[in-house]
């Protein structure tokens, strides 16, 4: 919400809003909830009793205010007395219907007088439920719905980065494919509709709409036509109903794109999705290419992003094949194509299908959350199995007499399956419940790192698929325990029990082992991911990132560097302005503008002087004064250019020290070098050397990167970011007067945040956290499941052997060795269980590989941690039952017999 | 007419009572109903724009926008809630209501005095 920051508490009763409140409420009332809180948090400041006393009493309000405001949207509230109604009405007459109905309620009056057996069923059922309903919402969103295109298994993509004009024009005449899509996102500025606004303009081909099987709401979308000005745009749906309040007017109007008029001629249908994996998720206009401009004529222009749709009859691996051909044939034509590396190698077109393209990365890690998390289900079931058996043992006597008064089996157990029927049920219904506040979490916690995921939704099928599940689990578990139960129930078959019952007594103790084997497992992967996490969180960025504040500013492209370079320093001359700020500087980037993978925006080779093998890549940061002591970057051996220095020939340039090594070897030797890159730039002369700094992210290597004065930019660009370092706090209004700072100089540029450096790397991290959070969270579940399991047979077997241990007691065992006893065989499933756990975490650890950083793949830690917990938690569900053992009265136990 | 409107809750009330006296925004009425801290009611800011909401269906209030922008925040704009026609006649049936109950009590504890 707000670019202040805000105090854990807001952040927290934040979240909780954003998770349980109904979308409509969120959206009316949301922030001004939020406000009213902080007010009062603040009005607290200095009285930290209070304010927590203040924060548990919000919280606790909201799930009550929640829940009203659910039912009121569907209006179940004023559904029920009619219903109510309608069941008295019904009583009367008798029917099969109605004979069904006098079983639910009996069996919910049964249920009430067990209440610690029906909460537990219900919240077993209800946590399992929610489990799989939630995690398999996340799979089906991400993994099994098809992408919304037509024909989508034939789609695919050319990977590695984009691709140039001349290389997209040779893959025209392919024989594999019927139709190609190519797209260019970039970002704009849209002036005249009230603050200049920052807005993505998907640029794409002819046949890109064609390809995707979009539509138009109203309008048109692009012709061919309109490629020969590119001045006609279609807006995408979501920025037409937020921007122009869905007014069908537009069409025909003109709008300012970095102020250049172009036409709207259409709007995008609603039920059109970008191709995340071209576009980005979020393209507001679209808008053709010009395909006479230069730069789709370079080969060393590396912009468009490729997809094209297989021919029915045609493979990858046919496609792939051609693809390499074209590649080939346009190295023959002009090696100076850039398709082969330092080795000499030609590039191998990675090709693939789209699909696999936009979930890659969490299909394996959420495939495995999938298989986990249906065990997980199976473990609850059978933990109600556990329940419903123990509890039909202990109502042998009550069915007896209910038989001897003449009820027949069929409707003893059609009893015993209402009840379970209903504990399914209201278990399920609770499942659901628990999965829309989990799905909900997943996207308040972080939807960006997951694909697809803006879309996450709960629908109808996926509640089917639940209601499936709880009605399996019924048939399963409620039935099979009714049938025990009844045949218990005929004389003469005890001697029969005893080895049924040893029978059922190795399938028990294995489900437990089972659940303990994959909750250890779970709780392992939570633990690596964890630890990767908190490794990547404590990396050193190489900037001092206190008291640093980053705007980014898309300025209008222009090909003149001039324009762009003089605009940049009043911004920074405005901003210095600004109480409260110490120093600024800009460049093209900042550290953490770009993370995640990638590289942006200026790369370039140094040039060979002899041996082409030698060309080392550079990642290039045209700067602003200041940039260094701004950021917090130490410099060494020698000193940043000076106003006058920073246009002298040769250029003064600053390596980055892991560039001086990879050049020249060592900082010391870098000093005072010149070095030719390639490409237009001048001949270049080291002048300092910076410490390293993780420009891409806390997970990425230290690379090669190099700094050079941003008055020797030879081009214009549409990119600058600007940071700001304050001493002190920050006056009131601070980020307010920043912005107007910026608009008093460039009134018509969008600042669309003005952030926090240190928020801006939590950002980069924030995928991460997410991972932890849902495989902790999971682990957890399963972990409680566990302990539940290992309780519930350890309570059944004591209650089974009373007797025994009675007898024992009278004979003068110790409480200690009978206590000892049940603890043992806990113990013996428990580390059996671990053993198993283990070595399935063993083997399935290679899976989250992609996502382990900074610590060994098998971490002992997290081995050893998940194995403590767990081991803690089994100790506290074998020792209750124990206790109880140990305080059997003898007396009490013989005489029951 | 004093039929025509339901018994009020407490805190209901209080907003409805506050309301009437000047104007306010969210958190302003939070003040103002715990400054009449003796109701023993308290208002956390989510159930508070429920009640809000539901009284905005029912047109006892109305809102608008403060033109003022507090210091130190964004520039966003806060809604104001003021009380309508209709509100006022809600709490005046009410308030009478509370009279008239009341005066029918008091005697009872006045008589058992005595």
């Amino acid at each position: 919400m707000g670019t202040k920051q805000e105090p854990l508490a807001a952040r927290i009763y934040e979240f909780a809003i954003q998770v349980l409140l109904p979308e409509h409420v969120i959206e009316r009332d949301g922030d001004d909830i939020l406000a009213a809180f902080s007010e009062v948090y603040q009005d607290l400041s200095g009285r930290p009793a209070l304010r927590v006393r203040y924060l548990s009493r919000c919280l606790f309000a909201l799930p009550k205010v929640a829940l009203l405001d659910h039912l009121e949207a569907h209006q179940v509230v004023d559904a029920t007395p009619a219903s109510r109604a309608h069941s008295n009405r019904t009583n009367q007459s008798e029917t099969p219907m109605n004979r069904i109905l006098q079983d639910f309620q009996y069996a919910i009056r049964t249920l009430r007088r067990s209440p610690g057996y029906t909460a537990s069923a219900v919240l077993l059922l209800a946590l399992g439920v929610g489990a799989v309903t939630s995690s398999f919402t996340l799979f089906d969103n991400v993994l099994l719905r098809a992408l919304p295109y037509p024909d989508e298994h034939r789609l695919v993509v050319i990977e590695d980065g984009s691709h140039s004009g001349p290389f997209w024009r040779a893959l025209q005449d392919h024989s594999t494919v019927d139709q190609w899509g190519s797209a260019w996102t970039k970002q704009a500025n849209l002036t005249g509709q009230g603050d200049p606004l920052g807005i993505n303009v998907g640029q794409v081909s002819e046949d890109f709409f064609s390809l995707f099987g979009a539509r138009a709401l109203d309008g048109r979308l692009l012709a061919d036509d309109d490629f020969a000005t590119a001045d006609r745009v279609v807006l995408g749906y979501d920025f037409w109903r937020e921007t122009f309040g869905a007014d069908h007017g537009i069409i025909g109007q003109t709008i300012a794109l970095d102020g250049e008029a172009v036409t709207v001629v259409g709007i995008a249908d609603q039920s059109f999705t970008p191709p995340e994996a071209l576009t980005g998720s979020d393209v507001d206009i679209w808008r053709p290419f010009l395909w006479t401009n230069d730069e789709f004529h370079d080969n060393g222009y590396h912009v468009l992003e490729i997809a094209g749709r297989l021919k029915a009859d045609r493979s990858l691996e046919e496609f792939t094949a051609e693809t390499q051909a074209v590649v080939v044939q346009l190295d023959q034509d002009d090696p100076k194509t850039n398709y082969r590396d330092r080795e000499g190698n030609l590039w191998q077109a990675p090709t693939a299908h789209l699909r696999d393209v936009t979930v890659r990365g969490v299909q394996v890690a959420l495939r495995l959350l999938l298989g986990a998390v249906a065990l997980l289900l199976l473990i609850a079931c059978s933990n109600v199995a556990h329940l419903s058996v123990a509890r039909g043992l202990a109502r042998t006597p009550e069915m007896t007499l209910r038989r001897a008064l003449g009820a027949n089996t069929t409707s003893l157990i059609r009893q015993l399956l209402i009840e379970s029927l209903v504990v399914a049920s209201i278990g399920g219904a609770l499942g659901v419940g628990i999965a829309t506040i989990a799905v909900k979490a997943f996207m308040v916690l972080n939807p960006a790192t997951l694909p697809r995921g803006a879309q996450l939704s709960l629908d109808l099928r996926i509640v089917l698929f639940a209601a499936v599940i709880s009605s399996l689990t019924t048939l399963l578990f409620g039935l099979l325990p009714a049938l025990t139960t009844v045949r218990n129930l005929s004389p003469g078959v005890r001697s029969r029990v005893s080895g049924q019952d040893r029978a059922s007594g190795i399938l028990r103790n294995s489900l437990v082992v089972a659940e303990i084997a994959l909750s250890l497992m779970l709780l392992v992967g939570a633990g690596v991911l964890l630890r990767s996490f908190s490794a990547v969180s404590q990396q050193d960025a190489g900037i001092q990132a206190e008291g640093v504040w980053r705007i980014p500013l898309t300025p209008p492209e222009g090909d003149e560097p001039a324009p762009y370079i003089s605009q940049m320093a009043s911004i920074k001359e405005a901003l210095q302005t600004v109480p409260g700020v110490d120093s600024v500087a800009h460049g093209l980037t900042l550290p953490f503008s770009f993370t995640g993978g990638g590289r942006c925006c200026w790369s370039t080779r140094t040039e060979a002087k002899d041996d082409p093998e030698t060309s080392i890549r550079l990642g290039l940061h045209p700067i602003s004064s200041d940039y260094f002591s701004t950021l917090g970057i130490p410099v060494r051996l020698g000193s940043a250019w000076t106003q006058a220095e920073a246009l002298a020939t040769p250029v003064p340039v600053i390596l980055q020290e892991a560039a001086a090594i990879e050049i020249f070897g060592s900082p010391e030797a870098a000093i005072g070098e010149t070095f030719k890159l390639s490409g237009s730039m001048p001949e270049a002369q080291v002048v300092a050397i910076a410490d390293d700094t993780r420009h891409y992210g806390l997970d990425r290597a230290v690379s090669a990167e190099l700094y050079l004065p941003i008055e020797r930019l030879p081009f214009g660009m549409d990119l600058a970011d600007f940071a700001v370092r304050v001493t002190g706090q920050e006056p009131e209004g601070f980020t307010r007067s920043l912005r107007e700072a910026v608009w008093s100089v460039a009134p018509d540029l969008p600042v669309p945040t003005v952030r926090r450096m240190t928020d801006q790397i939590g950002a980069s991290t924030a995928g991460r956290r997410f991972e932890s959070v849902l495989f902790g969270s999971f682990g957890v579940v399963a972990l409680l499941l566990a302990a539940a399991g290992l309780y519930g047979t350890l309570l059944y077997t004591v209650g089974q052997r009373r007797r025994e241990m009675g007898i024992r007691l009278a004979l003068g065992a110790d409480r200690g060795a009978v206590e000892k006893h049940v603890l043992k065989s806990g113990a013996l499933v428990t580390i059996l269980g671990i053993l198993l756990g283990l070595a399935g975490a063993w083997a399935t650890i290679t899976f989250l590989e992609s996502r382990i950083w900074g610590i060994e793949a098998r971490d002992t830690a997290s081995l050893a941690g998940a194995t403590g917990l767990l081991l803690l938690t089994a100790m506290l569900a074998c020792w209750l039952p124990a206790r109880k053992a140990g305080r059997t009265d003898p007396v009490e136990a013989l005489r029951a017999e | 007419m004093t039929e025509q409107y339901p018994a009020l809750a407490p805190r209901d009330l209080l907003i409805l009572a506050t309301l009437a006296e000047q104007s306010c925004h969210g958190y302003g009425l939070i003040k103002q109903v715990e400054a009449r801290q003796d109701s023993g009611i308290t208002l956390d800011p989510a159930n508070l724009y429920r009640v809000l909401r539901r009284m905005r269906k029912s047109e006892w209030v109305d809102e608008g926008v403060a033109d003022q922008v507090s210091a130190g925040s964004t520039d966003k704009r806060r809604r104001v809630y003021t009380i309508t026609k209709i509100g006022r006649e809600v709490l005046e049936a009410e308030l009478a209501r509370l009279e008239r109950l009341l005066q029918q009590a008091r005697p009872a504890l006045a008589g058992g005095r005595d």
